[in-house]
């Protein structure tokens, strides 16, 4: 007994001090950035890293064109002092043209990375995403990593933005008849700024949301729990009348209406029901709000126009076959999956009929009367 | 014969339990064999009254000035030998006819007379120790302050004065080969299980040991599991915490010469109640309950937790923090894992030296320790603040749980703990967990398991245990005393 003590006891010592990572010794890879080198044919990968230091205010950046992003980080960890991890990597930023080309192949050798978060946020560069990183001066705060990570937590807390991380990322990425989307960031002279959704064809960024139709986007791609969302109403009205709901939320129903024909290449028939109800807080224009029934036409005017707004971001997507709504997974839904998976869905989406139904409520227009 | 013992103890108090015993009876007590006895005892004091023909021996130091004048000197100095006679039939001069209750009753302060072949006792002892005050090692805020004192029958008096029933029974033991110590047992009679009795008095009586000086040196010898780091029996200073283990059916003792009573069957959670929880409103007392075992988690793994994550497990660390961690450790020379025990140690060596001063030293410890140390070691770059964080809150977690030889294993564990997560970081830190809850489920205290109301579970057991429930919820009486009286405020089922 006590010999069979002694050796477990021996045996639990001795089988550790493998994988140590002691703090001070090791580098905490923040932000990686990914972008294709320029030179075409080579088919070069820029790799630059951003590890930040103790002081909070600089970071330490490491770029290198190579083949892969292995090489790179060979490369780097015999610059560094410290044993580079990933288990911080907080970031990752794709530069354009590379993600026209696919980032999965990225994105896959992070997952399969079990020091690295699922929340990882996934985010699509404008602008060159080395010299975004290279940057210390940002009146934000200091290193690009920290800044980027409090915009994004921020904006998609507000639901505007879709949650971009690595988990919904590839659950999207894998999951049948859905696209991912991520946020596209753009670089300016004092600020980043946050320029839209990149829309997705599997791992390819095909499209763009613009940033103001961004709430329109969430209103579509998922419920919004609270938000702003500025209508404008100047079609209808020649003064320049506006209306901005606050505090908005709503709820987003899916229905497919024709599947059946499918399989015969009939055309998919899907209609999106929008209910939005939210805090009006601005208006400009004519209607009095204090009359319930110029509150109903003011409702009436304001679904026009996010209908129409709703259904032209639609149809865009579907020129670009990026399904990043998930109309598939409800198709799939509905058809036995024989027939689904021998359905081009891609080539069915962009032919779909589908219309947008919104239907607005004004909860109040404010608290005091005036 | 359980019912026949019973008889015999609950009708009299005086009634001891070694005249049961069938003992080989010596012969008559004489004063040339007592004598004999004593030989060599300088203390031992023999006065004769020739007019009266008595011969008076005691043990000077344990007789008072007053019982002497009272009980012998004014009865005996002026009387004839048929006056004498006389006297001693007054009721405290009690006849012995056996030399060895003779010679244990000079040892316990007594004078043995020698009258005309007869041998009688008196008491003349002198009650010493101190009067009653307060415990200094478990105070409460609101609530009664008084604690046990170091004489056994004092002790016995603050129970009886607090519990008014003919059930309160009382069994006397004396322990320990030569210092004879006097060890009483004390249980509510249908509440309390007999069988547990029984079994504690035959571990009473079966123990084999020179001289037992203080309660918690006794339930080491009658706890099922003495290599155990966790303690099993109880014990406590408190009048008002053995009432109420008294009334919920477990078992108590008292050790002469020892302000601490004990009590059996525990459970594992029970060392971290205290009587303060029945005194607040149960709402509060439930949420100092949760804190108490917040507190355990604590002391046991937060320092071993700072050294698995900064060795192993740096993903889990917020990443603000991280940075803020790193430039601490960043001018420590040593790993963290012995960094850590450094600090602990450290850490124990104050608290050693702190409980050893006397009070007036004893803060400047506290200073000189916390103050000095702390901050010169990490701007020696000897230890990252951090970890001094974690020491410290450790060591204050430690003191919230009420009982101290409890908290003493506790801090125990935390070495082997740190160790493991040194070396085998998150896992070896559940392990070790792990561990320690596989053996508190192995300890068994008298026939029941120590992790009662858990494992076994137990749902009415467990509105006292990790919450303190209202008292209209606390109907029941714990499972572990293993009672037949089991619903509270009645005397039958």
């Amino acid at each position: 007994m006590k010999a069979r003590l002694i050796l477990l006891a021996l045996l639990l010592v001795l089988s550790g001090c493998k994988d140590e990572h002691i703090l001070e010794q090791t580098g905490f890879i923040r932000t990686i950035a990914y972008d294709s080198a320029g030179d075409e044919d080579r088919n070069l990968l820029r790799v630059t890293i951003s590890i930040p230091k103790s002081n909070h205010k600089d970071a330490i950046v490491y770029s290198t064109a190579s083949k892969s992003d292995k090489n790179a980080k060979m490369y780097f960890s015999r610059q560094n002092n410290r044993k580079l991890v990933n288990g911080q990597l907080r970031q990752v930023l794709f530069g354009e043209k590379l993600a026209e080309k696919g980032i999965w192949k990225h994105l896959d050798s992070l997952i399969r990375d079990p020091s690295i978060g699922s929340r990882l946020h996934i985010i699509v560069a404008e602008t060159d995403p080395h010299h975004l990183l290279q940057r210390n001066d940002y009146p934000q705060g200091p290193t690009a990593g920290e800044y980027i990570d409090a915009l994004i937590r921020t904006e998609s807390a507000n639901g505007e933005i879709p949650n971009s991380d690595l988990y919904s990322f590839s659950r999207d990425y894998y999951d049948d008849g859905i696209d991912p989307v991520t946020t596209i960031l753009k670089e300016q002279k004092e600020s980043l700024m946050i320029n839209g959704i990149a829309l997705f064809d599997g791992d390819r960024f095909v499209g763009k949301i613009r940033p103001d139709d961004r709430m329109y986007f969430g209103l579509l791609h998922h419920n919004v729990k609270a938000g702003d969302l500025y209508i404008d109403l100047k079609k209808n009205h020649d003064d320049g009348e506006q209306a901005a709901l606050q505090f908005l939320s709503s709820r987003r129903k899916v229905e497919i209406l024709s599947a059946k024909g499918l399989a015969n290449n009939k055309q998919l028939k899907a209609s999106l029901h929008i209910q939005l109800e939210g805090s009006l807080l601005e208006y400009i224009g004519d209607l009095d709000m204090k009359k319930q029934a110029d509150q109903r036409k003011l409702e009436r005017e304001m679904r026009d126009a996010i209908q129409a707004k709703c259904e032209s971001l639609l149809h865009m997507m579907q020129m670009k076959h990026s399904d990043a709504l998930g109309i598939g997974q409800y198709v799939r839904n509905k058809i036995p999956y024989e027939t689904w998976s021998k359905l081009d869905w891609k080539k069915v989406y962009a032919d779909a009929d589908i219309s947008v139904q919104v239907h607005v409520r004004i909860k109040d227009y404010g608290k005091l009367l005036h | 014969m359980q019912k026949l013992s019973q008889f015999l103890f609950t009708q009299d108090h005086a009634t001891e339990r070694e005249t049961v015993k069938t003992e080989i009876k010596n012969e008559r007590p004489t004063l040339e064999h007592t004598l004999d006895q004593f030989q060599n005892c300088f203390d031992l004091v023999q006065r004769t009254y020739p007019e009266c023909q008595i011969h008076i021996v005691y043990l000077t130091f344990l007789a008072g000035a007053d019982q002497i004048m009272r009980e012998i000197i004014l009865p005996f100095s002026d009387a004839g030998e048929e006056e004498a006679a006389k006297i001693l039939k007054r009721s405290q001069y009690t006849l012995v006819t056996d030399s060895k209750e003779c010679i244990k009753g000079i040892l316990g302060g007594k004078a043995a007379i020698f009258f005309q072949e007869q041998t009688y006792l008196v008491d003349i002892s002198e009650p010493v120790g101190r009067t009653i005050s307060q415990s200094e090692t478990e105070s409460v805020i609101s609530g009664p302050h008084d604690g046990f004192v170091e004489n056994i029958s004092q002790n016995i008096g603050v129970l009886r004065k607090k519990i008014k029933s003919s059930h309160l029974k009382i069994i006397r033991f004396e322990v320990g080969e030569i210092a004879k110590t006097e060890v009483v047992l004390a249980y509510i009679d249908r509440i309390a299980n007999q069988g547990l009795v029984d079994e504690l008095a035959r571990r009473i009586e079966n123990i084999e040991f020179d001289a037992i000086t203080d309660s918690n040196m006794l339930v080491q010898l009658i706890e099922e599991n003495p290599n155990s780091i966790f303690p099993q029996f109880m014990t406590t200073e408190r009048p008002d915490s053995i009432i109420s283990k008294l009334i919920g059916g477990r078992i108590i003792g008292f050790v002469d010469g020892s302000p601490a009573a004990f009590c059996c069957p525990n459970n594992f959670f029970d060392f971290f109640s205290s009587a303060d929880d029945y005194y607040q409103r149960w709402l509060l007392g439930s949420a100092l309950r949760v804190l108490r075992f917040i507190g355990f988690l604590i002391t046991i793994g937060f320092t071993g937790f700072y050294v698995s994550v900064t060795t192993f497990h740096y993903e889990m660390i917020p990443h603000t923090m991280l940075l803020n961690l790193t430039e601490s450790r960043a001018k420590v020379p040593f790993p963290p894992l012995l960094e850590a025990l450094l600090m602990e140690t450290t850490s124990e060596l104050l608290r050693e030296a702190g409980a050893r001063l006397p009070t007036k030293i004893g803060q400047t410890i506290g200073i000189v320790g916390g103050i000095v140390i702390g901050q010169a070691a990490v701007q020696a770059g000897f230890t990252s603040n951090i970890l001094i964080i974690a020491v410290a809150t450790s060591a204050i977690a430690s003191f919230v749980i009420p009982s101290y030889i409890m908290s003493a294993s506790i801090r125990l564990i935390r070495f082997g703990l740190i160790i493991l997560a040194g070396v085998l970081g998150n896992l070896g830190l559940i392990m070790g967990i792990g561990l320690v809850i596989i053996h508190l489920a192995g300890i068994r205290n008298l026939g029941t398991s120590y992790l009662t109301p858990l494992a076994p579970m137990n749902f009415s057991d467990l509105l006292d245990t990790f919450i303190r429930g209202p008292f209209w919820g606390l109907r029941k009486r714990p499972s572990i005393v293993k009672t037949e009286n089991q619903s509270t405020n009645k005397m039958r089922k």
